[in-house]
C-alpha cells in the first residue's frame, strides 16, 4: 500500500541512476549530435519553458487523443442503454486530451527535467535494420534478410570490424535457418526465388 | 485432500519427460537472455514468447513459467553482478547484492538470491494453490459490473505503483486502451483506427507491441547508454554461503516471503513495493543497520524472497479472476489468448490438467532453476563480457524472426519497428510503457463488459456504484487515487521510487 513508511533506501554510493531533475548544464552548451552514442554524452537540450520533458509529453498524450476524437468523430455513439461502436473511443480520446492538458498545463507552472538528448544513432539504426528485414524477408528470403539485418543493424552501435562482422552475420543466418526452418519447420523462404525456386 | 489430489494431477502433468523438458529449457534460454544487461523480465518474456507458439497449450504455460523465473533470475544476476536492475523490482538488490559482488562475493550472493527465490517461490506456490480455487468461486459471483471495477481497481494499482507522475501513468493506460481498439468492433463490425489498412482489421496483434515497447526500445537505450561498449563484471571468488551467512540470511529470506506474498496479491503487482517493503524492514529489524548498503546478505535475500513471492502471487489474481496485475502478467495472458486459453475462473473447472499442471510447474521452474544456476553462474559472468556489439545484433534477428513467423506477416515487423520507436519516444519523455501494455490487454475485456453492464442495468451508470461487490472495489479503486494525490504519501511514493 503507497501508505507504508519507506526510509530513504539508497547509500550514499552505488546505482548510476540517470539524473532527474533540472539538469545544470550551463547556457550555450550545444549538444553534439553527432556522438549521442557514446557513454557521458547525455548533454539536455535547452528549449523554453520550465518543464520541457513534461511539456512534450503533455502535446504528445493532448495529440494522441485528439488524433482518436477527429478519426472517430463521426462514428455512432448511441445510448447509455446501448452504447456502440464510437462511445468507447470518444471516452477514451476525450480523457487523453484531459490527461495532456494536465500534464501539459503543469509543465508550465512548476519546474522539471529537460529534454534528455536523442540517441539518434541506435534509434535510426536498429529501426532501419529492422524495416529493412521486414521489406527484404518475403522477396529476398530468411538467410538475406538476416544478413541485412545484421549489417544495418551493426551501424547502430560502435561497429564491428568487418571480419568479426560477417562471421556473426553468417553464425546468425545459418543458426536461424537451422532453428526455424529445419528445427521448427516453419514455412519460410531461404533463399531468393531466382536462387532456389 | 482435494489440495494434494489436485497437486498431484498437476505433478503428474508437469513431470512428464517433454513438460520438464520445456520447464527446464525455458528456464534456461531465459536466464541466458535475462542476465544481458538492459533486458528486464518483461523484455525477456515478451521476446521469447514465439518460441511457445508451436507447442501445445500445456506445454507452452509451462516452457513460459521456466521463461519467466529464469528471467527474473538473470535480471537478479545482473543486479549482483554489473550493478544494472533489469526491472525496478530488483533494484534494492542492486545496492548490498553489488556492494557483496566488490568484496569478492559476487558467488555467495548469487547462491543466496537463488535459494532465497526458491524458498520463497516453493512457500508462494502451495498459497496459490489454496487461495486460487475460493477466489475463482467468488469471481463467478461476478457479473460485468463487477469486471469492470476489478479492472479500474487493476489499472489504477498499476498507476499507484508506476513511478514518475499518476497523470503520465494513467495517460499510459489510455493510450493502451485506444490502442486496443484497433480493428473491427466486434458487436458492430465498424473498422476503428484502421488508417484503411486491411492487415490493421483483425486489431494490433500484442506480440509486435510487446516486443517494440520493451525489447526494441530496450535495446536502443541501452546502446544510447553504454555506446555498444560491453559491462564490466566483478571477480568470483566462492560460490557457497558460510554457515554465518545462512544463519543471518534465513530469517529475512522468511520474512522477506511474507512481505512479498501479501503484498503481491494486491492488485497492480507488488514485486516492486514487495522488494522495497522487505528491504526497509530488514533495516528496521536488524541490530547493525548501517551495514546495509555494504553488503550485507540480508539485504539481498529479503529483497531477492519478496520479489519472487510478489511476482508469484500475481499469478493469484490472473488465474483467478483473468485480471492480469502487472505488464508481465498481461503478456502471459496474451500468449494464453493465442493458445485459445481464455484466463478466468471457468479455467480450474474446465481444463484443471492445465491450471494445476501450471501451478506445479512453478514449483519444478524454481527447482530447475537454483540446479540449473548454481554451476552455471561462472558462464553467465562469462556471457555478460561478450560485448554488446555481438549481442545485440542476434536479438535484434531474435525479435525479427518471432514477430515474423507469428504471421508470416512482415506487417508485424513493420509494426514493431514503430512501437519501438514509440517505446522510445516515451521513455525520453519520462513515460513507462508497463501501463500501455495493461490498458492494451484489458481493452476488449473493459469494453465490452462496460457495454453489457450499461445494457443490463437499462442505461443506467449508477450500476458501477449500486452493486455491493462493485461498488467497494470502486471504493478501494478511489480511495488508492486520493491517497496518490495526497501531498505526504506522494513524497513518501518519491522517496521510495528515487533509486529508479
Amino acid at each position: 500500500m503507497p501508505s507504508l513508511p519507506f526510509p530513504n533506501l539508497r547509500p550514499s554510493s552505488s546505482l548510476a541512476a540517470p539524473p532527474r531533475g533540472p539538469s545544470p548544464a550551463p547556457f550555450g552548451t550545444t549538444p553534439d549530435t553527432s556522438r549521442n552514442a557514446a557513454v557521458g554524452d547525455r548533454t539536455p537540450l535547452r528549449i523554453p519553458g520550465q518543464a520541457p520533458q513534461d511539456l512534450a509529453a503533455g502535446l504528445l498524450i493532448a495529440s494522441f487523443g485528439l488524433i482518436a476524437l477527429w478519426m472517430g468523430r463521426e462514428w455512432p455513439t448511441g445510448t447509455l442503454a446501448y452504447v456502440q461502436s464510437g462511445f468507447f473511443p470518444r471516452m477514451i480520446g476525450g480523457l487523453m486530451v484531459l490527461a495532456g492538458a494536465v500534464v501539459t498545463g503543469r509543465s508550465l507552472l512548476t519546474h522539471g527535467a529537460s529534454l534528455p538528448a536523442w540517441g539518434w544513432r541506435p534509434l535510426l539504426g536498429v529501426t532501419a535494420a529492422v524495416l529493412a528485414f521486414a521489406g527484404t524477408v518475403e522477396t529476398l528470403g530468411l538467410a538475406p534478410a538476416v544478413l541485412i539485418l545484421v549489417g544495418l543493424g551493426n551501424l547502430a552501435g560502435q561497429p564491428l570490424r568487418p571480419v568479426p562482422l560477417a562471421l556473426l552475420g553468417a553464425v546468425l543466418a545459418a543458426g536461424c535457418v537451422a532453428l526455424f526452418v529445419g528445427g521448427l519447420g516453419l514455412p519460410l523462404r531461404v533463399w531468393p526465388l531466382w536462387v532456389s525456386p | 485432500m482435494d489440495l494434494i489430489g489436485n497437486l498431484l494431477l498437476g505433478l503428474s502433468v508437469s513431470l512428464s519427460p517433454d513438460n520438464l523438458l520445456l520447464c527446464f529449457g525455458g528456464a534456461l534460454i531465459g536466464t541466458l537472455i535475462g542476465v544481458l544487461p538492459g533486458l528486464g523480465p518483461t523484455a525477456t518474456v515478451a521476446m521469447l514468447l514465439p518460441l511457445t507458439f508451436h507447442l501445445p497449450p500445456v506445454g507452452a504455460l509451462i516452457m513460459l513459467a521456466g521463461i519467466f523465473y529464469g528471467s527474473q533470475y538473470g535480471g537478479s544476476a545482473t543486479a549482483i553482478l554489473v550493478n544494472l536492475p533489469g526491472e525496478s523490482s530488483s533494484v534494492v538488490t542492486c545496492l548490498d547484492g553489488h556492494a557483496m559482488a566488490r568484496q569478492g562475493r559476487a558467488g555467495v550472493a548469487l547462491a543466496t538470491a537463488a535459494l532465497a527465490s526458491l524458498f520463497a517461490g516453493i512457500v508462494t506456490t502451495v498459497l496459490i494453490a489454496v487461495a486460487g480455487p475460493p477466489l475463482a468461486g467468488v469471481a463467478l459471483a461476478f457479473g460485468p459490473a463487477e469486471y469492470v471495477s476489478l479492472m479500474l481497481l487493476g489499472l489504477i494499482g498499476a498507476v499507484t505503483l508506476a513511478h514518475g507522475s499518476v497523470v503520465k501513468a494513467i495517460a499510459m493506460i489510455l493510450l493502451g486502451l485506444l490502442l486496443s481498439m484497433v480493428g473491427t468492433d466486434v458487436n458492430s463490425g465498424d473498422t476503428r483506427f484502421t488508417f484503411g489498412l486491411p492487415q490493421l482489421y483483425d486489431g494490433i496483434d500484442f506480440v509486435p507491441l510487446a516486443m517494440g515497447l520493451f525489447g526494441l526500445a530496450e535495446i536502443i537505450a541501452s546502446l544510447e547508454q553504454t555506446g555498444g561498449v560491453g559491462q564490466t563484471t566483478a571477480p568470483i571468488a566462492s560460490l557457497w554461503p558460510k554457515r554465518e551467512d545462512v544463519r543471518q540470511a534465513w530469517p529475512a529470506t522468511v520474512r522477506g516471503t511474507v512481505m512479498g506474498a501479501l503484498l503481491g496479491i494486491l492488485p497492480g503487482g507488488g514485486a516492486t513495493l514487495g522488494s522495497f517493503a522487505a528491504y526497509s524492514l530488514e533495516k528496521k529489524v536488524s541490530r547493525y543497520p548501517e551495514r546495509f548498503g555494504q553488503g550485507a546478505i540480508e539485504g539481498v535475500a529479503a529483497p531477492e524472497a519478496a520479489n519472487n513471492a510478489a511476482s508469484q502471487a500475481c499469478f493469484i489474481p490472473m488465474l483467478s479472476l483473468g485480471i492480469p496485475p502487472n505488464a508481465i502478467m498481461a503478456l502471459m495472458i496474451g500468449a494464453m489468448t493465442i493458445h485459445g486459453i481464455t484466463p478466468g475462473p471457468q479455467i480450474m473447472a474446465k481444463q484443471p490438467e492445465l491450471f494445476w499442471g501450471m501451478i506445479a510447474s512453478m514449483l519444478i521452474g524454481n527447482v530447475i532453476l537454483v540446479i540449473l544456476n548454481l554451476p552455471m553462474i561462472g558462464l553467465w559472468v562469462r556471457l555478460l563480457r561478450v560485448p554488446y556489439g555481438y549481442l545485440f545484433p542476434a536479438i535484434l534477428v531474435f525479435c525479427c524472426i518471432g514477430t515474423y513467423t507469428l504471421n508470416n506477416s512482415a506487417f508485424n515487423v513493420l509494426l514493431m519497428a514503430l512501437f519501438g520507436v514509440l517505446g522510445y519516444v516515451l521513455r525520453k519523455l519520462d513515460c513507462e510503457p508497463a501501463p500501455l501494455m495493461l490498458g492494451f490487454v484489458l481493452g476488449p475485456l473493459l469494453e465490452e463488459n462496460l457495454g453489457r453492464a450499461l445494457l443490463l442495468s437499462g442505461g443506467d451508470p449508477t450500476v458501477f456504484a449500486t452493486r455491493p461487490i462493485s461498488g467497494s472495489l470502486l471504493a478501494v479503486a478511489a480511495l488508492l487515487l486520493l491517497l496518490m494525490v495526497m501531498p505526504s504519501v506522494r513524497r513518501r511514493r518519491d522517496e521510495a521510487f528515487k533509486d529508479e
